[in-house]
């Protein structure tokens, strides 16, 4: 070190432990070496207790990551050129209709996993709040949601950027559900669009918001939901196995010893083990290399099936953005479409008045939704044996009603996407559609 | 290792196999897609119809790769000439088949291809590289090439359906030359005005419908009688309401010309022609062209 203080180590502040107690204290300080658990049990590795469904969510996130930071190379933000640029993806860019295509399907998959991971989290009671000592797993279910909105937010931001008729319209049914809120949503629509209507100003925010805003929010909230489930114990299943282990000490209790005779020559005894941590140990593996290993197999998988299917389900583009051609009809992303579907049933005409649906069908059960959702680890009174269980029979019930809830949004969500045509009438997906009128 | 442990070390490993082999196949289609575009066996085509005709060296000259025109000003790029790589060569690939057959010069000399581009005057996709996008046959695409096939559903040549997308800039009811259909629609179209405004041409007091943007209605606008034969288009719905007025909007006022199908479509390519023209001052054509 010179004499004026300074050293050229302040320009790479490496860690160099003088002592063996700082040392050690770098040990158990440092995240890495603890991101994941030294141990972990067959059940919790095992396809069956959680289909992975959370890894394999994130790394799909991976996928968009790395074809979205190709496309923020190509793509420009501005309602001349964005429908231009995107034309030039496809046609001229290297690889470029690949990783769009990739970017668009990984999208859809992402919310398709979500959605799935939220069902295995809500049927195996993983969300429940007794558990072992200093977990309290309802914290990651509500991070869960909170993830789940984003990843919502995303595909929702994401949808308008190409700036084509799709885009434009779905965004602008979209923003009119929200402005349906009480009090404050023209204030909301406004605060989306950055203006009356879909333009310029909400294009610039959509895409900060897509590209930079979310993004961020995303990954710090995955790194979280990550550290909450090594802070909760594990997989729920864990407590299972670890009160599994239990019963059966308690049911064969260790025995003393026993005596034991070698050809009637030698007599001994010997001591013979099965408490709970030894059960444990018996039943579980080195944590790090399992988990990295499955981690590899399934970011190839993900990313093999994610780059195949952007090969052959390629990105449509329609017309560029026409504020005063609206498509009829004009749809929502799919997966807001049970909405788009609740708010065309409960917008009826009785004599003269018409009842508009939009705020009950669009604000209000989405929002009790989203609140039972969040409160429903403080509601849910069935034993702790129940968590990590799949179908546990205490749960029944609930269990029921959620599958039905789950049933009934997909119905009205396969029903608006396929039959749904002009003014919203039922049309089957096989009648040919009615043509487009040409210019010529 | 104990059994358990090499059990699931296994299923793994068959699994990173599988996914390196699926990412793998995904990655070799995908190379071999962008090195061996479908344009790029057309270039081979045209090279050798340009070697039969014109010998080996001609052939050696034949553009290689992507080709574009960018016209800066209109902010449009053509990427026409990547397959009709030779439309600008001499009249000995004339009657050659396309892609390689060259363009008639007579045009070409006020509107030199390297200018103008492609697509300003024949329709179609410029941004796009394969055949069926970049004639414009592909759905959201909503201007296709003025070709001979599309030219027959209105029983006009090909020439005179083009006739619309050289008044998109010639806007002028004084005759151009080259545009014989236009000329005569705008010999009749005075008597338009004796309802109706029309761009140039004021009326005080017009008892009938703005013509004056006309072309700029979408073809969504317009409202098809019930059980309406044929395809559907805005060319076909004037075409149709000049002729029958009240035949496409019942409770019209307006006269029935006695006008031939040929007359209707002149008209009615002149009334579809009159949209904002969006064109820079040096872009301008000079009046009485």
């Amino acid at each position: 070190m010179s004499d004026d203080g300074w050293s050229p180590r302040a320009l790479w502040r490496g860690f160099f432990p003088e002592t063996p107690r700082e040392g050690a204290d770098a040990i158990v300080q440092n995240f890495l070496l603890h991101a994941l658990p030294v141990r972990i049990t067959r059940r919790a590795l095992s396809w069956l207790a959680s289909g992975w469904l959370g890894t394999i969510t994130l790394h799909i996130f991976l996928v968009l990551c790395l074809t979205g930071g190709v496309l923020l190379f190509l793509y420009v933000p501005s309602i001349e050129r964005a429908y231009a640029s995107v034309k030039d993806i496809e046609f001229v860019v290297s690889f470029g209709s690949w990783i769009r295509g990739t970017h668009r399907i990984s999208a859809h998959l992402m919310v398709a996993a979500v959605v799935l991971h939220l069902v295995r989290v809500f049927l195996t009671g993983a969300y429940k709040k007794e558990g072992a000592p200093g977990a309290f797993r309802p914290l990651n279910w509500w991070v869960g949601i909170m993830l789940m909105m984003l990843t919502f937010g995303l595909s929702f931001t994401g949808y308008l950027l190409p700036w084509d008729q799709l885009a434009y319209w779905a965004i602008t049914v979209g923003t009119q559900i929200a402005g349906s809120v009480p009090l404050i949503g023209e204030e909301l629509r406004q605060l989306m669009l950055g203006g009356d209507s879909v333009g310029q100003p909400a294009l610039l925010r959509f895409y900060v918001l897509h590209c930079f805003v979310l993004p961020a929010f995303m990954i710090y909230l995955i790194a979280y939901h990550m550290w909450r489930i090594r802070k909760d114990g594990g997989l729920a299943v864990t407590d299972r196995v670890v009160g599994d282990a239990r019963e059966t000490a308690r049911i064969a209790p260790p025995s003393p010893g026993k005596t034991y005779t070698l050809m009637g020559a030698t007599q001994g005894v010997s001591a013979q083990a099965s408490s709970p941590a030894s059960l444990l140990a018996r039943d579980s593996e080195a944590g790090g290399v399992s988990i990295v290993r499955r981690t590899i197999a399934i970011f190839l998988i993900v990313l093999a099936v994610c780059s195949l299917l952007g090969l052959l389900i390629p990105a449509q583009l329609e017309e560029p953005a026409n504020p005063a051609v609206t498509p009829n009809p004009a749809k929502a992303p799919w997966y807001f479409l049970w909405l788009q579907e609740l708010v065309s049933i409960l917008t009826f005409r009785v004599g003269d008045t018409l009842v508009d649906g939009t705020l009950l069908g669009g604000v209000v059960i989405p929002g009790i939704l989203i609140g039972l959702l969040a409160s429903w680890p403080l509601l849910d009174k069935s034993p702790a044996a129940a968590a990590g269980v799949w179908f546990h029979p205490s749960r029944k019930r609930q269990n029921r009603v959620f599958l039905f809830l789950l049933f009934t949004a997909l119905v009205l969500t396969v029903i608006g996407t396929f039959f749904r045509g002009a003014y919203w009438a039922w049309v089957w997906p096989w009648d040919t559609p009615h043509a487009h009128t040409r210019w010529i | 290792m104990s059994d358990a442990t090499s059990r699931f070390a296994r299923a793994d490993f068959r699994l990173v196999v599988a996914g390196g082999v699926l990412l793998l196949v995904a990655l070799v289609v995908a190379f071999v897609r962008e090195v061996d575009p479908p344009w790029s066996a057309v270039q081979d085509d045209v090279r050798a119809v340009v070697f039969e005709r014109m010998g080996a060296e001609k052939a050696a000259g034949v553009p290689e790769g992507l080709q574009q025109i960018w016209i800066e000003p209109l902010d449009r790029v053509d990427r026409c000439t990547t397959c009709h790589l030779t439309i600008e060569w001499s009249s000995e690939l004339a009657d050659a088949p396309h892609p390689a057959r060259s363009h008639p010069q007579g045009l070409l000399q006020a509107h030199p291809v390297q200018t103008f581009g492609c697509t300003l005057c024949h329709g179609g996709q410029g941004w796009a590289t394969s055949t069926a996008a970049a004639h414009g046959h592909v759905d959201f695409w909503e201007e296709p090439l003025l070709d001979r096939a599309l030219a027959k559903e209105y029983g006009l040549s090909r020439a005179n359906l083009m006739e619309l997308r050289c008044a998109y800039c010639h806007q002028t009811l004084e005759p151009v030359k080259g545009m014989p259909l236009l000329n005569a629609a705008k010999e009749r179209v005075f008597d338009c005005l004796d309802c109706h405004r029309l761009p140039g041409l004021e009326n005080e007091k017009p008892s009938a419908p703005d013509l004056t943007r006309e072309g700029e209605k979408h073809p969504s606008k317009y409202v098809f009688p019930p059980g309406f034969k044929g395809e559907r288009s805005a060319l076909r719905w004037h075409i149709e309401h000049l002729l029958d007025p009240k035949k496409m909007s019942p409770g019209s006022g307006m006269t029935k010309f006695d006008l031939t199908r040929k007359d209707a479509a002149g008209l009615a390519l002149l009334v579809m022609s009159w949209r904002r023209q969006g064109l820079p001052a040096a872009w301008t054509p000079k009046q009485g062209d």
